[in-house]
């Protein structure tokens, strides 16, 4: 019998026969992930919920072990209990749940105190001994920024951050996943990237922007470069202009320390948004890997023009939410939410034109708007394209006609919608824009996966696509630096308002204007 | 639409909606109006009793559906239309008294969105014969199939060699077929059909439920340790669970053996294969545990020999999520590893979803054909 397709083995094969190309899908290791801050909101609400749901898929290694470390003196049982009371009731009462609770431990510890951080080694040392996982760490800083430079320091100090060799994927390894902001300008930035570095290298380290994980996002490159019809369509010829808007409906909601002293541009601004515009605008990379993919979007940045003083007083505003009405219900202003300085001149609203200098962009305006307080939550990119050359049917007696509009809608009702013209039923011309919608919903029955999961999954995976790198973060805040440098100086422009529960101030509305262009509603 | 009746048995937050009209003879058009008319009913339902319906569907799934095996796969279909939300045609062939003809009849498959928020419903057609309208049975499927999503076989009684089936597979995008229900004896007549079709048309379910442990055996030959051992392989046995005469698991996963280390037949006999690789000969073994009835893997015996020597064992029972392995040789060391095992409905949506021709699959059957004839003495 001959053997069809097999592959004839060599004296030293150098890769596995058995790994065909039907086996795509790799295992997660066994490893440690070790949550700093986690008697925190962020462990509460997302980690344990996400990781308890990839255990549930069986996308956890059943060795992997899970080990919380806070101040707060708990011990591994109570911290379980904890945890417990974040899945929702039918599940705590699971037997997946309890599987997953076994994975659970606690050790109590003060970030500055280098003595904890030791026996936290000792923990890990035990865990790898107890539950067979080779070495492998995954330390997830969930805590506020202000204490990464003692958790760094003292992860380093303790050898818990060992390298291992990217060539080498046998031995152990050791990953860091840092949550936003990476920084509060250029300057710290810059300076937490050589914290970072000083104990892990780049290729350790996993800056986490959840919005990468949304199925929605993900989606933009998919649709994009997997569709023949759309990307021959991506370019100056065809689109007038992109918007990309990340509305709020929300005030600060208890968050009000954080983003007085952050505000819209750097809670929303620098990475959300630069995410999706960089999704939306960058080129097809040479290959679906983390560093080409990222190299693309490094490139966006790089072509983005300068927010030099006198563009940014003609091309940004910035203004905050008095009181108002959302949905029936009066709003207090920004200054009277609970937290908030009653002079604070932080802004809770961002447009911006932004004009990106390359080849495939040049003279397309992207309006980018984000605010708290507007009349919905809503993230969406709209690519308005061209009119066609000569309006056939206006000799007709039909008015100007609406251009055709591709809008990626992240959330919610996630989805996909292009708008064009249609022939109004009757005798006489009319044409009416008409819709034709994707919803992921009515589309797969299910909504998208939650983004933590697919991150925490792939950080596991050694898969850093969706992943901010070093120099993606320190071009989004050069850019964004120039805003807030000029916002700093003396000529800045006024601190604008807006109602709560509407659209921002009118001069966002004549931000667009200038160009004969109008914000599409949401 | 009525009102949202019992969950169906084992899915708690599953519903089986049904028209009230009830079955009617055939005619395309009067289904679509029932359908149509079903979902106006559902916009007027009362929405605080049951949120908002959502109305899905990827892909028409076509089921021959031997009523001897509705109570059994009817929880399967449904948890695949939660997986994957398809417009579904059941079809009873043979099943109303003669001079009935061809009926049908609407409802539909309703879901409980994760974390609440309403349903989300896919259409079922029910699609009843007498013994002599059988053959009309396609006809009527293509006149109901919706226009540009793919068509779907899901073909459980695939040792029945029916004209009326074949057609619904001239008709099919795809055809996803289980060797393992064959009766014994007819397994090769679903593997024929992917040699004749083509891996990119035929799925077998048997070798997707074999994919755990390829994942697994993989894995452990990703080891640089282990690596070199698969030159000097020389014993192979795959336990089975039940006893008796070797299910098509067996036959595939020695099939994908063979063809990924590039082993040659060299003989068989009713206790062991024997195929010669670069370096020896190797025999491969197949006995079943009997531990419980079944057909699936439970247990592969490895061993090779210097200067690679290894001795391994991998076991795994039911639907534990993590398979054993037990090292002898080179160092004795026990290890669980993850072993995604996937429920019947999960592993039919894993095949949805696979578009490409599957070139390990068509080899592995290929050979797995040749065994099992020579074993048979044919």
């Amino acid at each position: 019998m001959s053997a069809p397709g097999g592959l004839v083995l060599t004296s030293e094969p150098a890769a596995n026969p058995l790994r065909d190309e039907s086996l795509t899908l790799k295992a997660a290791d066994p490893c440690s992930i070790v949550v700093f801050g986690a008697t925190g909101d962020l462990t509460h609400r997302k980690l344990i919920p996400a990781l308890f749901r990839l255990s549930k898929q069986k996308l956890l290694h059943p060795r992997t072990a899970i080990v919380g470390f806070a101040r707060r003196r708990l011990d591994s049982d109570a911290f379980r209990e904890e945890m417990r009371r974040t899945v929702p009731g039918s599940d705590a009462s699971s037997p997946e749940w309890e599987r997953f609770a076994g994975s659970l431990f606690y050790q109590p510890g003060v970030f500055e105190d280098p003595e904890a951080f030791r026996a936290l080694g000792h923990v890990l040392n035990g865990l790898d001994e107890t539950r067979g996982i080779p070495g492998n760490r995954l330390f997830y800083l969930a805590t506020p920024p202000s204490e990464y430079a003692a958790l760094l320091a003292n992860i380093g100090a303790a050898g818990l951050a060992r390298r291992a060799s990217r060539s080498d994927t046998s031995a152990p390894w050791s990953r860091v996943i840092i949550e936003k902001p990476f920084g509060h300008d250029l300057k710290s930035a810059r300076a937490l990237n050589a914290l970072v570095h000083s104990v892990f290298h780049e290729s350790q380290v996993y800056r986490i922007d959840h919005y990468l994980g949304k199925e929605t996002v993900q989606n933009i490159l998919v649709f994009r470069l997997s569709n023949g019809i759309f990307e021959p369509l991506w370019n100056n010829r065809y689109v007038e202009q992109v918007q990309i808007t990340v509305a709020e409906s929300v005030g600060v909601e208890g968050r009000a320390a954080y983003f007085d002293s952050a505000g819209i541009s750097r809670d929303i601004f620098q990475n959300h948004m630069m995410q999706l515009l960089t999704l939306t605008a960058m080129e097809p990379p040479a290959r679906f890997d983390a560093d080409s993919v990222r190299d693309e979007k490094a490139k966006v940045l790089r072509t983005m023009r300068p927010m030099e003083p006198g563009i940014v007083a003609r091309d940004t505003v910035r203004a905050q939410y008095v009181a108002g009405a959302l949905g029936g219900t009066p709003v207090p202003g920004y200054r009277e939410e609970p937290g908030v300085d009653p002079r604070s001149e932080t802004e809770t609203y961002l447009a911006a034109r932004i004009d990106v200098d390359n080849w495939r962009w040049s003279g397309v305006p992207f309006y980018l708007r984000t605010g708290k307080r507007l009349p919905k939550r809503a993230t969406e990119i709209a690519i308005v394209f061209r009119n066609p050359p000569y309006e056939l049917f206006r000799s007709a007696g039909c008015d100007a006609l609406q251009p055709n509009i591709l809008r990626l809608r992240i959330q919610p009702d996630e989805g996909i919608s292009l708008s064009f013209g249609s022939k109004s039923p009757g005798q006489a011309l009319h044409i009416d824009p008409v819709q034709m919608d994707f919803y992921y919903l009515t589309s797969f029955g299910q909504d998208p996966p939650d983004a933590y999961e697919r991150l925490l999954l792939d950080c596991n995976l050694g898969d850093s696509t969706l992943f901010a790198r070093r120099d993606e973060v320190e071009l989004a805040w050069e850019f964004v630096d120039g805003i807030l440098n000029a916002w700093r100086s003396d000529h800045r422009p006024s601190l604008l308002t807006y109602p709560a529960g509407t659209w921002g101030p009118p001069e966002a509305d004549e931000l667009v204007h200038r160009s004969h262009h109008h914000w599409y509603r949401l | 639409m009525n009102a949202l009746s019992a969950p169906t048995a084992g899915l708690s937050e599953s519903y089986v909606l049904d028209a009230p009209d009830g079955s009617r003879p055939f005619d395309a058009t009067g289904i679509e109006s029932d359908l149509r008319s079903m979902w106006k009913r559902a916009g007027e339902t009362d929405p605080s009793k049951a949120g908002a319906i959502y109305r899905a569907a990827l892909s028409n799934l076509v089921v021959p559906l031997d009523p001897g095996l509705e109570s059994k796969l009817m929880p399967v279909l449904v948890d695949v239309t939660r997986r994957h939300p398809s417009r579904l045609f059941t079809i009873e062939a043979g099943v109303v008294p003669r001079g009935a003809g061809l009926r049908a009849r609407v409802g539909a498959l309703c879901h409980r969105r994760n974390g609440g928020g309403g349903l989300v419903c896919c259409e079922q057609v029910i699609v009843q014969s007498d013994s002599e309208s059988i053959s009309l049975i396609p006809s009527a499927i293509r006149s109901l199939l919706i226009g540009d999503l793919p068509t779907v076989l899901l073909d459980f009684q695939p040792d029945q060699d029916l004209p009326w089936v074949s057609e619904l597979m001239d008709m099919a995008d795809l055809i996803l077929e289980d060797s393992c229900l064959n009766e014994a004896g007819k397994e090769r007549g679903v593997w024929k059909l992917v040699e004749r079709e083509g891996s990119g048309k035929v799925h077998d379910l048997a070798w997707a439920r074999l994919a755990p442990w390829r994942h697994v055996l993989a894995e452990v030959f990703d080891m640089k340790e282990y690596l070199p051992a698969l030159r000097t392989l020389r014993r192979v046995e795959i336990g089975f669970a039940g006893a008796g005469y070797p299910p098509p698991p067996a036959w595939l996963f020695t099939g994908w053996l063979a063809t990924r280390l590039a082993w040659t037949f060299q003989g068989a006999d009713r206790s062991e294969i024997l195929f010669r690789s670069g370096s020896g000969d190797v025999t491969v073994v197949m006995r079943g545990t009997g531990s419980r009835e079944g057909r699936a893997l439970e247990r592969i015996g490895i061993r090779a020999e210097k200067p690679h020597p290894l001795e391994m064992e991998i076991t795994h029972k039911g639907r534990d999520v993590a398979a054993t392995i037990v090292t002898g040789t080179p160092r004795a060391r026990r290890a669980d590893v993850p072993f995604v095992y996937r429920e019947f409905a999960a592993c039919i949506v894993g095949e949805l979803h696979r578009h490409a021709p599957n070139r390990s699959l068509e080899d592995a059957v290929r050979v797995a054909e040749r065994l099992m004839s020579e074993w048979r003495g044919e």
